[in-house]
């Protein structure tokens, strides 16, 4: 059967690329309205007016949408990970991409400083607002400074784990917060048509006249940075020419409304205060939204709270990876020293560069005032998007008619020149709101120039190719039924090739050998490639058991997450079986496993999940048999495990005493002439009794082999009530299989969806 | 003061009708180029131009 002379075909390397456009722009969403908007009100109503923060976040949004075209039409050309300091680098070469990438830096981890006082300001004024704070005996500001400092601490030791929310998870918290201000919105906008008269607290409308617009656009920058993080999804979304310019125009429109919608709402918020509506948010500073809100809903405080909690942690979390990633490009090429290139040999993750991130982010946590803060972030992310902005002009001038572009912005050149003027005209200004981010700001770049020519001009390494695009792999051609065999190990590869080997013969399949590696987001995926995981044994393992008798392919795919990776590579090669492997852990979490759970839950083909089944055929098998839509799909596993011709399979059913018992006879009659074996080997068994569970087990000891269908319920329901199928698997010691049949309409609709 | 408030709400309504009609733009631009799978900036111009009335 096997040659072991025959050499094996080449092993394809592909990233998952799994996020939709609905993903990624729930990305850049959730980091935009990680702080700016909380904080930024009630300080723009201060220094504004009432009709001051509306002009801001919607001039503030014509100039982000400018910059979010530029950001639209070079990711489009060039759908690689890198963002702002691959752009540069594409149009300036090492100086000034240098430059941009340690702007980046600073502007991410300055930022992620922001969002962990953020979440301080308001948890720790809602739990005083409680009377739970006065028993500590801390002042406010130290304490708000603490929980700044610890809940920094704790989302950096998140990010050396490698553990983080994953873009589908993200998305979803992000619409969460994003409907509850929309929410907060439209409240907003109803209290303004039943109570009209509010609208008078939008009088005076400048009370500090037109230029302190500039002051507030300036300082509120910082909520609209978001497609940043979008452009570091290039390796990992679908068809990125298309969705990535896409989802940084639609994150920026959602955001304009959303800010727009909330400011208007808290202005109408406010009544009989004694005062002017805008001098009273005013007096409360960056905590000004929250007190607005609270007195326009019910548990408006609260659920600003919630929000608030949401949003600066998803967000924090998103900035300290993306701060660790842009300093381990810069080590990885050189510029910085190569240990902020170096990767934790047990977590795979950047820690010299999370270290180094960590210290930025707690530094200025700590040490700036909120106002500081946000001004040194915003200034930063200025001068970024101002590169950015002369970045597409120069590609497009030097290289457009080389690049395919995605998408080509419209009246080109005139928005990035007039997001350039204004953004160079908000940075200026933002010196009469912080002297300190006018300070820390150019002194940051500063130090980097002076970095640059005296360490990175000399040590950066030369490579080949400056423009580096990887391209969407090519879906392979379907030819027949195909297989899908997921190994995780060599082990496990040589305990999956065997039972995998029957069912190509069975079905005359082609198969595809796949294994999956979880690269953490704080490296890019394009990266895993070159650099980390030598995972061609476990695939050799299998290639070299089944590629002699069937058509064989075999890839290794680089993710985020490894059951998201397995779904989405399913439904890439249009599978027919996907055959895993289960080790049978026990985890209090999931049912049958971290990996194993979402696989059955997410893939919409037919599933085997195999332990310990070592060998080819089994003399006895049981079928716990229950009447069930994977009932059929079972029989037919059980009919191509079992010996062909001693073997027997006995279709088990425990019913208890008194209630009707399926026609297990019928059954077999309907379904045996499609699965093309002998029908004698087959055999009903009836048990009345009224403990399921322990009557299977028993049974189960006379067998060599157990196949059994999962349950049907959702994940959620799985956990929480407990199901039979998996808890027979995990007390069941004899070799198992449990298989999930396709469903024809979730298939439909994966593809629609 | 009013003049203040009429400013005010022209300049927002324009701003906000100037994002909307961008993304709506922006939009059709991505379509049309991905429709045509244009490869260069000449093509894409022409494409764009020729749709135009």
């Amino acid at each position: 059967m096997n040659d072991p002379e025959v050499t094996p075909p080449k092993i394809a390397k592909t990233l998952s690329r799994d996020l939709s456009l609905l993903h990624i722009t729930m990305m850049g969403v959730g980091m935009m309205i990680g702080a700016g908007v909380f904080l930024g009100i009630g300080s723009t109503i201060a220094i504004a007016g009432p009709g001051g923060v509306i002009l801001t976040f919607t001039l503030n949004g014509i100039v982000a949408l400018f910059t979010a075209m530029s950001y639209a039409e070079l990711s489009s050309s060039v759908p690689r990970a890198g963002g702002a300091y691959n752009f540069t680098r594409i149009a300036f070469g090492r100086g000034i991409s240098f430059v941009a990438g340690w702007m980046e830096w600073f502007a991410s981890s300055a930022a992620g400083g922001l969002y962990a006082v953020t979440f301080a300001i308001y948890t720790v004024h809602y739990f005083s607002q409680l009377g739970l704070i006065q028993f500590i005996g801390v002042q406010l500001p130290v304490l708000e400074k603490l929980v700044a400092v610890v809940i920094a601490g704790i989302f950096l030791y998140i990010n050396y784990r490698g553990v983080s929310q994953t873009g589908k998870v993200g998305a979803l918290l992000t619409l969460g917060q994003t409907l509850t201000l929309v929410f907060i919105a439209l409240a907003g906008i109803v209290t303004a048509l039943y109570h009209p008269e509010r609208l008078a607290n939008f009088k005076p409308f400048l009370p500090n006249g037109w230029m302190k617009l500039l002051i507030t656009m300036g300082f509120t920058y910082v909520a609209f940075e978001g497609f940043e993080v979008i452009a570091q999804t290039g390796d990992e979304v679908r068809e990125p020419r298309r969705n990535l310019p896409k989802a940084m125009i639609y994150s920026v429109l959602i955001v304009v409304l959303v800010y727009v919608g909330v400011s208007f709402a808290s202005v109408v918020a406010v009544k009989g205060v004694g005062e002017p509506a805008w001098v009273w948010i005013g007096k409360f500073g960056e905590k000004g939204f929250g007190e607005a809100v609270s007195r326009l809903i019910p548990f408006g405080g609260f659920l600003t709270t919630i929000a608030v909690i949401f949003a600066s942690t998803s967000a924090l979390n998103a900035t300290i990876y993306s701060g660790t990633r842009v300093s381990y490009a810069l080590g990885r090429d050189r510029m910085l020293p190569h240990i902020f290139s170096y990767l934790s040999k047990r977590r795979i993750t950047p820690h010299i560069a999370l270290i180094f991130t960590g210290v930025i982010v707690i530094c200025v946590a700590a040490f700036l005032p909120v106002i500081d803060l946000a001004s040194s972030a915003s200034i930063m992310f200025l001068f970024l998007f101002f590169l950015v902005n002369l970045s597409v002009i120069r590609t497009r001038h030097r290289m457009g008619h080389e690049l395919d572009y995605g998408f080509l912005m419209p009246f080109f050149p005139f928005p990035p020149i007039v997001a350039i003027i204004v953004q160079a005209v908000l940075a200026m200004w933002l010196v009469h709101m912080s002297l300190v981010a006018w300070i820390v700001g150019p002194a940051w770049v500063f130090s980097g120039i002076l970095i640059y020519y005296f360490y990175s001009k000399h040590k950066t390494t030369s490579i080949e190719e400056e423009i580096i695009v990887l391209e969407q792999e090519p879906i392979l051609n379907k030819r027949g039924y195909r297989i899908m065999l997921a190994v995780a190990n060599p082990a496990n590869a040589v305990q999956l090739a065997q039972p995998c080997y029957q069912f190509c013969q069975a079905k005359k399949a082609e198969v595809e050998a796949i294994h999956i590696v979880s690269v953490p987001p704080q490296v890019p995926l394009s990266d895993a490639f070159e650099s980390m995981f030598a995972a061609e044994e476990a695939i050799t393992e299998a290639m070299l058991y089944l590629s002699t008798d069937f058509t064989f392919g075999s890839t290794i795919r680089y993710c985020r997450n490894i059951a998201r990776g397995i779904i989405s590579a399913t439904r890439e090669q249009k599978t027919d079986l996907l055959i895993m492997g289960w080790e049978g852990h026990e985890n209090r979490s999931f049912s049958l496993g971290s990996t194993v759970d979402p696989v059955l839950e997410g893939v919409s083909c037919n599933v085997a999940v195999l332990r310990n089944c070592h060998h080819q055929s089994y003399l006895r098998v049981l079928v716990p048999f229950t009447g069930a839509p994977n009932s059929a799909f079972t029989l037919e596993v059980a009919s191509i495990l079992v010996e062909p011709q001693r073997g027997r399979v006995v279709l088990f059913h425990v019913h208890p005493s008194g209630r009707p018992r399926p026609d297990i006879e019928a059954f077999l009659e309907k379904t045996t002439p499609s699965l093309g074996v002998d029908g004698s080997i087959f055999e009903p068994k009836y048990i009345a009794a009224t403990n399921l569970l322990k009557t299977l087990l028993r049974e189960a000891e006379h067998y060599d082999l157990i196949v059994i269908g999962a349950s049907q319920e959702k994940l959620f329901q799985r956990i929480v009530m407990g199901r039979l199928p998996e808890e027979f698997a995990h007390r069941c010691q004899k070799p198992l299989v449990m298989v999930k049949a396709s469903s024809p309409v979730k298939s439909m609709l994966s593809r629609w969806i | 003061m009013t003049f203040d408030i009429v400013a005010g709400v022209v300049i927002t309504a324009v701003a906000l009708s100037l994002i909307i009609f961008l993304t709506l733009r922006n939009r059709r631009i991505i379509e049309r180029i991905h429709s045509e799978r244009s490869k260069t900036i000449p093509q894409t111009k022409k494409e764009l131009g020729d749709e135009r009335p």
